[in-house]
This record gives structure tokens, C-alpha cells and sequence, in this order.
């Protein structure tokens, strides 16, 4: 994958996570930093779980701090949705999972990543993330 | 055992039957949904799902959940944001993000830009040497100030004036050696006759009845008075008015007077000067004999003497002292006088 094609998916996770795009942006750009410090670091290491990785500290960094019931989103710093999509039943739902379940979702259904590479990069069974995948997507049908 | 019995599968319920719960069924949704499960679960879910109303709207639920996880991966994001991100952040970004800079009240921003400029100008002002700015800038390299040097010799080429007036001038009297003559480089010619003339008392011109009201340029006075033994002696040309375009900013005292028996009391004034500390300051000695009745006194004398002396002169007569410009400057604390001491006409 290009520098571009990694930089718009980390993009997207800090978007979907937080919902605020101040924060998603400089959150994606540490992110970023820490993935090319991870690639030195690791250098046969798939690029997909280097991202994840990357993505998770900089989580977790965050999740603590972070003021779930409070979304800023202005379409002016650089994120792009069509009108007809509903944005509301993403932020309730962020509002009322666990870190562990936003995280999981938007890699394996947002992203497109695969269930083994979000597993090793989150360090997870596989048995556990499609746990954690099911009671997500039972809660987002529910808020439909 | 019995063949019937081994060819019976072994079961494990007590009921001899094994159904899949409700709630079990319900939470192999999603691996139904993802086709993770192997047959008999799978059937086990289809009959639950058919069966329990429950478990077929959580399987709704869950496509719903899909269908909407689907439509969000049509956000984008836009080429500016990638490359933004790509570049390394300042320090100053950093801190603007921080401080959510944009989020201020636009008078506030304008006064912070205004002060920043202001202390710019300040710190430009303070720090640049404006002396040497102004040196370099102002005043060309070529413009110096010289101070004019003013050379005793009566024949050097400073003053027009004072050339004018030696050559066409008579002297009365000097301090050569050779003739005895006076001060060349006076610019006042006391008068053209040989008699000297008694100086006006006063400066103002209007005192005098012969003393010419204006000041007259020091050149066409002694130009005047040389070319005359027509010159009415009766005139004199003002003194004491300090000459404007005396070079130097030197001066003399001019004094004279009339005593009795000038033959005696000469000796005596000489010698009461050279107690006071005078010395001669011309070519003459201190009570050069000019004629038999006249005495003259060119000397110098220390500047705190200087009132005594004048105080003694008083005792025979008030010697009238006026200051006079002179390009000749004297040392500071030292004055230089010129005196004239004549019989008394009875």
C-alpha cells in the first residue's frame, strides 16, 4: 500500500473513533509518526498490523481522555460523507460501546482489514474479536 | 454388549435428544451469518430462527448492522488532509492547535497582532545606533568642522581685515622693536592723528557727540582714518561693540586716563602691575614711554589680580576699562590690557 493509502485508512479510524475532527487530526498525524517508527522497528511486519498497532497506542492514549458525547463534525477539515447518510446511529453507537468493540468494528467492517490480521495487531484470538465483532453489530442493528 | 446396543449413537442428554438453545443459537449469529459453523449448528440456528421470533429479529438487527456498516465506508477522505498530515508540525502549529487560536474573538487576535507589531518596532528602535546612523547618512564624510587657528603674526593671511589695516594704516604706536610701533593686529584704529584720542567712556555710541551712531565695518574704519589726516580726530569709531566678524573669540581691555605728574606715578603703576603679577605682552616694555606725556601699558595679568588693579588705577582715576573682541585669545585666567596714561591737560 502506498504512504497516501495508509495515511487516508488511519485517517478514517481517528474519524469513526473519535468524531472529532480537531482530535482525528492530530491524532492521525502521531499516529502516523508512530507508524514509520514501527516500521524501522519491525521491518518484515505486514503494513496492516503495523497500522493497527500504531492506531492502538495512539487509542489508547486518547480513550481515557476522550469526551464520547461531544461530536464535532464540520466537513470542512477534509472528511467527506454523502447527505443521506445518517451519521447518528455511529455516533450513539460510539457513544455506548467499549473501546474494545469501536476498535474492533471499524477495522474489521469500515476498514476491510481481515479478522487474523485485526486480531494480531490488537493481539487478540480470533475466537474473542468475533465475540466482541458479534455484540457489535447486534448493538448497531439495534440502533438502526 | 449386545449389537443393537453398539449400533445405537452414543447420547449424551438425558432425553436422548440434543436441541441447541434459544440463547446459544442467538449467539452463533454472527458465525451463522459468516458461515464460521459446521453443519448440525447450522441447522440447529435455521430451526431457531424459524421457530423463535426472538432470534429472527436479532438476525434482522444484524443485517441491518451490516447494511449500515456497509454505507459508511463511503467516507472520504480528502488529498489536503493526507498531505497536511505527511508534513512535520511546528512548534508554532502545535501551540496554535493547542490554544485553539481560530476559536478567538477577532478583536482579541487583532489587539495580540498589534501588540506583537508594536514590540517589533520598539525592539528595532532601542537596539539600532541611531548616532552612527545619522553620521553615516546625514552628514557627508567630506563636511568636517574645523576650528579656525588664530596665528599671533600681525603679516599671516587669516584675517583680510587686519592685513587691510596694516597696510593702509599709520600706527600710532607698535610693539615692534625697530619703530616701536602699535598693535597691527587690532582691527581699531584708535585715530589717524598722532595724538591719541580719548576713548569714549561708554560703549553707547549716543553718549558721544562725534562718535558715529553705527558700527562701522572695521575694514572702512581703518581704511577711513588712514587715508586721513582728514579724518576729523574728533571722531571716534565705536570700540567697545563687539565686533561680529572678529574671527577669534579672544578680547582685550582697553583703558586710559588722565593723571598729574605722569612721570612720577608711571613707575609706580608699572611697578604695582608687575606686583600683581603682570608681564608684558608686547614688544614694549610694561610703561613704554611713548611721549613725554604719555605712558603706555601692554601687558597680561592673571584674572583674579585683575580687579585689585583696577581698584588702584582708581585711586589716581577711573581708567574706564572696555572689553574689546580681539583675534588674539589669551590662556584661560589670564586677560590681557592695553593702558594709556597722559598728563593732565590744565
Amino acid at each position: 500500500m502506498t504512504n497516501e493509502q495508509l495515511i487516508k485508512e488511519i485517517c478514517l479510524f481517528f474519524f469513526f473513533s473519535l468524531l472529532d475532527e480537531e482530535k482525528a487530526f492530530d491524532a492521525a498525524q502521531r499516529a502516523w509518526f508512530q507508524y514509520q517508527d514501527l516500521r524501522k522497528k519491525l521491518p518484515g511486519t505486514k503494513e496492516s498490523v503495523l497500522v493497527i498497532q500504531a492506531t492502538g497506542r495512539v487509542w489508547n492514549e486518547l480513550n481515557p481522555k476522550l469526551q464520547r458525547w461531544r461530536p464535532y463534525l464540520t466537513k470542512d477539515a477534509g472528511w467527506a460523507w454523502p447527505a443521506q447518510l445518517n451519521m447518528g446511529p455511529w455516533m450513539e453507537f460510539q457513544k455506548r460501546s467499549t473501546a474494545d468493540e469501536l476498535m474492533t468494528t471499524i477495522w474489521c467492517y469500515i476498514m476491510g482489514y481481515s479478522e487474523s490480521d485485526v486480531a494480531t495487531g490488537l493481539g487478540l484470538s480470533e475466537g474473542t474479536l468475533r465475540f466482541r465483532l458479534s455484540h457489535s453489530i447486534k448493538k448497531i442493528g439495534a440502533l438502526v | 454388549m449386545s449389537r443393537e446396543e453398539n449400533e445405537k449413537p452414543q447420547s449424551y442428554s438425558k432425553w436422548n435428544k440434543r436441541e441447541m438453545s434459544s440463547f446459544v443459537a442467538q449467539e452463533l449469529l454472527y458465525d451463522y451469518m459468516k458461515g464460521f459453523l459446521d453443519e448440525s449448528r447450522r441447522n440447529a440456528v435455521e430451526s431457531d430462527l424459524s421457530e423463535n421470533p426472538i432470534t429472527k429479529k436479532k438476525h434482522q438487527q444484524m443485517m441491518k448492522g451490516f447494511a449500515y456498516l456497509e454505507k459508511l465506508r463511503s467516507v472520504e477522505v480528502q488529498p489536503f488532509l493526507i498531505e497536511q498530515i505527511d508534513e512535520p508540525s511546528t512548534y508554532l502549529s502545535v501551540l496554535l492547535k493547542k490554544s485553539q487560536f481560530e476559536k478567538w474573538p477577532q478583536s482579541l487576535k487583532w489587539g495580540i497582532e498589534a501588540f506583537v507589531v508594536l514590540m517589533g518596532i520598539a525592539l528595532f528602535l532601542i537596539v539600532t545606533p541611531w548616532d552612527k546612523a545619522i553620521r553615516l547618512v546625514i552628514l557627508p564624510q567630506n563636511q568636517q568642522v574645523i576650528l579656525a587657528e588664530v596665528q599671533k603674526d600681525p603679516r599671516s593671511n587669516n584675517s583680510v581685515s587686519l592685513s587691510d589695516i596694516e597696510k593702509n594704516e599709520k600706527p600710532q604706536f607698535s610693539d615692534d622693536k625697530k619703530d616701536g610701533k602699535g598693535e597691527a593686529a587690532t582691527e581699531v584704529v584708535v585715530a589717524s592723528n598722532e595724538k591719541p584720542a580719548a576713548l569714549p567712556p561708554t560703549p553707547q555710541p549716543s553718549t558721544e557727540k562725534n562718535v558715529p551712531a553705527a558700527k562701522p565695518v572695521p575694514i572702512a574704519a581703518a581704511t577711513g582714518a588712514a587715508t586721513g589726516a582728514s579724518a576729523d580726530p574728533k571722531k571716534q569709531p565705536e570700540i567697545s561693540a563687539a565686533d561680529k566678524k572678529t574671527p577669534s573669540g579672544g578680547f582685550l581691555f582697553r583703558g586710559q586716563f588722565n593723571v598729574t605728574n605722569v612721570e612720577m606715578i608711571a613707575p609706580k603703576l608699572k611697578e604695582k602691575i608687575i606686583a600683581l603679577g603682570g608681564r608684558k605682552a608686547g614688544e614694549v616694555e610694561i610703561g613704554w614711554k611713548k611721549s613725554d606725556t604719555t605712558y603706555y601699558y601692554h601687558f597680561t595679568i592673571p584674572e583674579a589680580k585683575f580687579e585689585e588693579l583696577n581698584e588702584y588705577f582708581k585711586t589716581y582715576e577711573d581708567p574706564h576699562m572696555v572689553k574689546e573682541k580681539h583675534p588674539r585669545v589669551m590662556p584661560d585666567g589670564i586677560l590681557r590690557l592695553i593702558l594709556t596714561v597722559e598728563e593732565k591737560r590744565k
